[in-house]
C-alpha cells in the first residue's frame, strides 16, 4: 500500500464530507441552512428506507488505535471520529459547525481560545462531558511518556512542545479548565485554523478514569468509554468492527443508521467481488488492473483528497544545484499523459503545488507546471545551463519505493526526459528504507514523494519546504520563502494571508525544488441503495450519522 | 524415546537463542526503524518513542532485556498497534492460520496422497494420466491465480460461497481449496514416485512370488514403506501451513498470522518480528520431533537410544 496513505493524516476531514448534511439531518440548532452543499436532497420518505439500517463498509485494513491520542492513520481516524466527538465539526467546504462546544471566542491579538461547552453531553458512562476530559487529553497526548506521534499536532499551545520535549511541565500550559464548561487556551502566535484543527482525533476528548483504569486495553470494546453518535460494539482484531448507534447521544433522534459494520478486506480484487457480490456496501481501495472497467460502473465515485505527488531535487547535489536543469527537467514532463496513461483514476495535473481544492487556491495559484510538456523550452534551459541536448549532463537517478505504480510513473517520466537529451537510471527501494535513505543520505537525486494535508490550509503543505524542516528533503533553503511563511502566521485575514501564500508558491516556481505531478483523488464504489454517503473537497466521508440505507 | 524427546526439547533452548538473536541482528540491520514516517517527527518525540520501547537502549541491552523478558511470557508489544502485546496479536491470529491450515493439509492428504497411490498402482494408464495431470496443474498454478480465479466463479458468478472473510463453513471452503490444492499435488506427485521404488524392491516381488494377495502386499508392505519420505515431508509443511500463509489469507482477507510475516518486517515493527520467528521456529521445531517420533512406528529399522 502506498506509503502516504497508512500515514495520511486526516484532520480536517473528521466530520467533514457530509458534516454539512449531518447539520441538516440533525437539525443542529445553529443553522438554519436547508439546503444542502452539491445540492443533494437528504430527505428521505420513511417509506423508502430499508428496515435493516446497516451499513457495510471495506476499512481495508485493522486500525492501528482506537486511542485518539495515539492513532496517525485515516482507518483509525474514520472509527474514532464516528465512536468520540471533538469540540467542532467542519463541512465539505471546510466551514466550522459546533460539536461538544457550543459556540467560542478569539480573543483580539488572535492569541486565547475560549472554547464554551453545553454541559449536557454525556460519556458512555453517563458522566458529564467537561472542560476537564480535554485538558485531560492535551496534557497526555503532550507527556513524553505517553510517546504520541500527533504531539506536534498540539505544538500551536503554549508550552507544549516544552512539555513534549520533557523541558518544560505540565502546570505551563496554556490550557484551563478551572470552569467545567469553558475551555480557555492560549496559543504560541495566532493560528487561523486552529477552530478547524478541533476536529482531528488529536485535539478529542478522553475519559481519563477509563484511560487509567483499562491501560493498554482500554480501547477494547469492554472497556472503552466514548462520547460520540456511535458505541464501539465489536471489534474482532484484522477481521471485523460492529458499531451501533448510541440512544443517549445528544441528536440521537436524528440519526437513520443503526449499524455500521466495517469489514478489513485489503486484497482490492477481493474487495471489489465483495463489492459486486454485494456483502458490502462501500469499497475504496480500486485495482489499477481492473479501472477502466470499474469506471464505468454507475457505483464509481471519485473524490478530489487535497494533497500532491511530487517529484523533489536533491538541490546541493549537481547537477541538480542549478536552477535551470532543475526549471528543464519540471518543463520536459508531461503530466496530462501521466495521470491519463497511468494513474487513470481522475487524478488532475499538478499545475501547482497547492491542489486546487485547497482554501485560497485561486489567490495562490502560479502554474508551475504546465499540463504538457514543453521540450523546445525544456531544452534551451539546458542549453543556457551548459548542457546543450545534455551534453556533458551527469547520469540522473530517480528513487522511489518499491511499487508498480511508482515505477511507471518514474519509468515514463525517464523517457519524457530522454526527449530532452536527459538520460536517467531508475533505483527503488523497499519503503522504510528509502525514507531512511531519502531523508539521511546526501547521495539522493530525485526522488518521489507525496503530501496529503493534516488541516485545510496551505500553510501545511507550504511549511514543507521551510529550510530547517523536518520534511523538507529537498536541502534547499530560501530565506523569503521562510519570512513569508513567518509572516503569513500573522496575517490580518485570509485573502492578505492567501498573498504571501502567492509569494512563496512563487518562489517555488523560480527555483524549482520541487515538481508537482498530479493531484490526489480518491476513488470509490457505493452501492445504489446508500444514501448522505457524500463526498467532500477535502476527502471522503468519514461521518456515518447521516447516512441511510434505502429499500433495495 | 523419552530419554530421546526430552534431549531435542532441550536442544530447542539454544536453537531458539540463536534464531532470536540472528533476527534481532538481521532486523537492526535494515536501514529504518518503527517510527521512520513519511512526515518526519521532531526529535524530541522520536526520542519520546525510543524511549518508550527501549530502542534508546545498546543493542547488547536489548537483546539481553528481550530474552530475559520472553523466558517469563512476556514478548512485549506491538510496535505498530499500539496497545496491543505480541501475545495478544499471536494469540488472535495463530489459532484461524491453524483452523485453515489444518482444514488445507487435510483436504491435501485426502485427496494428494490416494491420488499418488492410484496412479502409481495403474502406472501408465489413463487414471495415471488424470491424477499427474491434476498434480502438475495443481503444482504449478500459483496461489494468487487460484484464489481469484475460484472468488470470480463460486462467488461471484454462482454466489455459492462468499468472496471472502472467515466467518462459517461457507467461508472456509474457497480458502481451504486455494491452499490445499498445491499442497495436495505436492503429495500426489511424492506419494506416486515412492510408491513406484518401493514396488520395485525385492521384497515387494518376494512377497507377490509367496502368493500373497495384491491387496495384503499393497497395504502391509508397500504402503508402509513409501509413506515414509512423505512423512518426512510433511512434518515441517504442516508446520508451514498451519502458521499461515500469506497470499491465502491476503486474498480472502482471513485474520490469520500470514501477514505479520510480511507487514510486521516492512513496519519494522520489531517485536512482532521476534515473535513470529520464535514461533515458526518452535513450530518447525516440534513438527519435526513429531516427524521423528512417527518414524519409530513406520519403519521398525529406526530406533532411537
Amino acid at each position: 500500500m502506498d506509503g502516504w496513505k497508512r500515514t495520511w493524516v486526516v484532520a480536517m476531514l473528521v466530520i467533514a464530507l457530509t458534516a454539512m448534511f449531518g447539520v441538516v439531518a440533525v437539525g443542529c440548532g445553529d443553522t438554519t441552512t436547508t439546503t444542502a452543499a452539491g445540492g443533494t436532497d437528504t430527505t428521505v420518505a420513511a417509506g423508502d428506507l430499508a428496515e435493516d439500517q446497516t451499513l457495510t463498509i471495506n476499512i481495508t485494513s485493522e486500525p492501528p488505535s482506537l486511542d485518539p491520542n495515539l492513532a496517525t492513520d485515516t482507518t483509525s481516524s474514520m472509527v474514532i471520529n464516528n465512536i468520540f466527538e471533538g469540540l467542532v465539526h467542519i463541512d465539505p467546504v471546510g466551514e466550522v459547525f459546533p460539536g461538544v462546544a457550543e459556540s467560542w471566542d478569539v480573543s483580539d491579538d488572535g492569541l486565547v481560545y475560549t472554547f464554551n461547552l453545553r454541559g449536557t453531553d454525556t460519556w458512555t458512562n453517563g458522566d458529564t462531558v467537561t472542560s476537564a476530559d480535554f485538558k485531560e487529553s492535551w496534557v497526555r497526548i503532550l507527556d513524553p511518556e505517553t510517546a504520541a506521534d500527533y504531539a506536534y499536532m498540539l505544538y500551536f499551545i503554549v508550552g507544549a512542545e516544552a512539555f513534549n520535549s520533557g523541558e518544560g511541565t505540565m502546570e505551563d500550559l496554556g490550557i484551563d479548565a478551572t470552569d467545567p464548561a469553558k475551555l480557555v487556551v492560549t496559543l504560541v502566535s495566532p493560528t487561523p485554523w486552529f477552530v478547524p484543527m478541533m476536529a482531528h482525533q488529536a485535539y478529542f476528548p478522553i475519559h481519563k478514569a477509563t484511560v487509567d483504569a483499562g491501560g493498554d486495553a482500554w480501547t477494547e470494546p469492554a472497556n472503552i468509554v466514548t462520547n460520540g453518535p456511535y458505541l464501539l460494539d465489536t471489534w474482532n482484531h484484522d477481521s471485523d468492527i460492529l458499531l451501533t448507534k448510541r440512544a443517549d447521544w445528544r441528536e440521537a433522534d436524528t440519526v437513520t443508521l443503526e449499524n455500521v459494520k466495517m469489514v478489513m478486506i485489503a486484497e482490492e480484487t477481493t474487495g471489489v467481488a465483495a463489492f459486486e457480490a454485494g456483502e458490502i456496501d462501500v469499497q475504496k481501495a480500486l485495482p489499477a488492473a481492473d479501472i477502466d472497467r470499474l469506471k464505468t460502473l454507475p457505483q464509481y465515485r471519485v473524490v478530489p483528497l487535497t494533497g500532491t505527488y511530487y517529484f523533489g531535487f536533491n538541490t546541493k547535489k549537481p547537477p541538480l544545484d542549478d536552477a535551470k536543469v532543475r526549471k528543464a527537467l519540471s518543463l520536459a514532463i508531461d503530466r496530462q499523459s501521466i495521470v491519463d496513461n497511468i494513474t487513470k483514476g481522475g487524478q488532475l495535473p499538478a499545475v501547482d503545488f497547492i491542489p486546487n481544492s485547497m482554501a485560497g487556491y485561486d489567490t495562490i495559484k502560479q502554474g508551475m507546471g504546465s499540463p504538457t510538456a514543453d521540450v523546445e523550452g525544456a531544452k534551451a534551459l539546458l542549453a543556457e545551463a551548459g548542457y546543450p541536448e545534455g551534453a556533458g549532463l551527469p547520469e540522473i537517478v530517480i528513487y522511489y519505493n518499491t511499487s508498480e505504480s511508482h515505477a511507471a510513473i518514474a519509468t515514463a517520466i525517464q523517457s519524457q526526459w530522454k526527449a530532452i537529451g536527459v538520460n536517467t537510471t531508475l533505483k527503488n527501494m523497499e519503503w522504510a528504507q528509502y525514507l531512511d535513505f531519502v531523508q539521511n543520505n546526501d547521495d539522493v537525486m530525485v526522488y518521489r514523494m507525496g503530501w496529503v494535508i493534516d488541516y485545510l490550509d496551505a500553510y501545511n503543505m507550504l511549511e514543507l519546504f521551510r529550510t530547517d524542516s523536518g520534511n523538507n528533503y529537498t536541502r534547499w533553503g530560501n530565506a523569503d520563502y521562510d519570512a513569508a511563511l513567518g509572516a503569513s502566521l500573522e496575517a490580518a485575514d485570509d485573502q492578505a494571508r492567501w498573498d504571501l501564500y502567492a509569494d512563496m508558491e512563487k518562489i517555488l516556481q523560480e527555483e524549482v525544488p520541487i515538481a508537482p505531478l498530479y493531484w490526489y483523488v480518491n476513488q470509490e464504489l457505493v452501492a445504489d441503495h446508500v444514501t448522505g454517503y457524500e463526498p467532500s473537497v477535502i476527502g471522503e466521508t468519514t461521518n456515518f450519522w447521516t447516512v441511510q440505507i434505502l429499500k433495495k | 524415546m523419552v530419554k530421546f524427546i526430552a534431549r531435542r526439547v532441550l536442544w530447542t533452548i539454544p536453537v531458539l537463542l540463536v534464531v532470536v538473536l540472528f533476527t534481532f541482528l538481521l532486523m537492526k540491520g535494515i536501514p529504518g526503524g518503527p517510527f521512520t514516517r513519511e512526515k518526519g517527527i521532531p526529535e524530541a518525540i522520536l526520542a519520546n518513542m525510543n524511549a518508550k520501547y527501549g530502542l534508546d537502549k545498546s543493542w547488547l541491552e536489548q537483546y539481553v532485556r528481550y530474552v530475559w523478558h520472553a523466558a517469563q511470557g512476556d514478548f512485549g508489544v506491538s510496535m505498530t498497534q499500539k496497545g496491543r502485546t505480541v501475545v495478544d496479536v499471536i494469540g488472535d491470529a495463530f489459532p484461524v492460520s491453524i483452523h485453515l491450515g489444518m482444514l488445507a493439509f487435510g483436504l491435501a492428504v485426502v485427496m494428494g496422497i490416494p491420488a499418488g497411490i492410484i496412479s502409481a498402482l495403474k502406472h501408465n494408464t489413463w487414471l495415471d494420466y488424470a491424477a499427474m495431470f491434476y498434480a502438475t496443474i495443481g503444482w504449478a498454478i500459483p496461489t494468487f491465480i487460484i484464489g481469484p480465479v475460484l472468488i470470480y466463479y463460486f462467488a461471484l458468478r454462482l454466489g455459492w460461497f462468499p468472496t471472502s472473510r472467515w466467518e462459517t463453513w461457507r467461508h472456509w471452503v474457497l480458502p481451504t481449496i486455494t491452499l490445499g490444492t498445491a499442497l495436495s499435488a505436492y503429495f500426489a506427485r511424492l506419494t506416486r514416485g515412492s510408491m513406484l521404488e518401493t514396488l520395485q524392491q525385492d521384497y515387494v516381488r518376494t512377497a507377490m512370488a509367496k502368493g500373497l494377495p495384491y491387496h495384503t502386499v499393497v497395504i502391509r508392505h508397500v504402503l508402509r514403506n513409501s509413506l515414509i519420505p512423505v512423512v518426512t515431508q510433511a512434518g515441517p509443511l504442516l508446520g508451514f501451513v498451519i502458521t499461515g500463509s500469506f497470499l491465502t489469507e491476503y486474498i480472502f482477507s482471513i485474520p490469520g498470522l500470514g501477514k505479520y510475516f510480511v507487514t510486521s518486517v516492512s513496519n519494522r515493527d520489531y517485536s512482532v518480528v521476534m515473535g513470529t520467528a520464535v514461533l515458526l521456529s518452535s513450530v518447525v521445531i516440534v513438527a519435526n520431533l513429531v516427524v521423528d517420533v512417527v518414524y519409530g512406528f513406520l519403519d521398525p529399522r529406526i530406533r532411537y537410544e
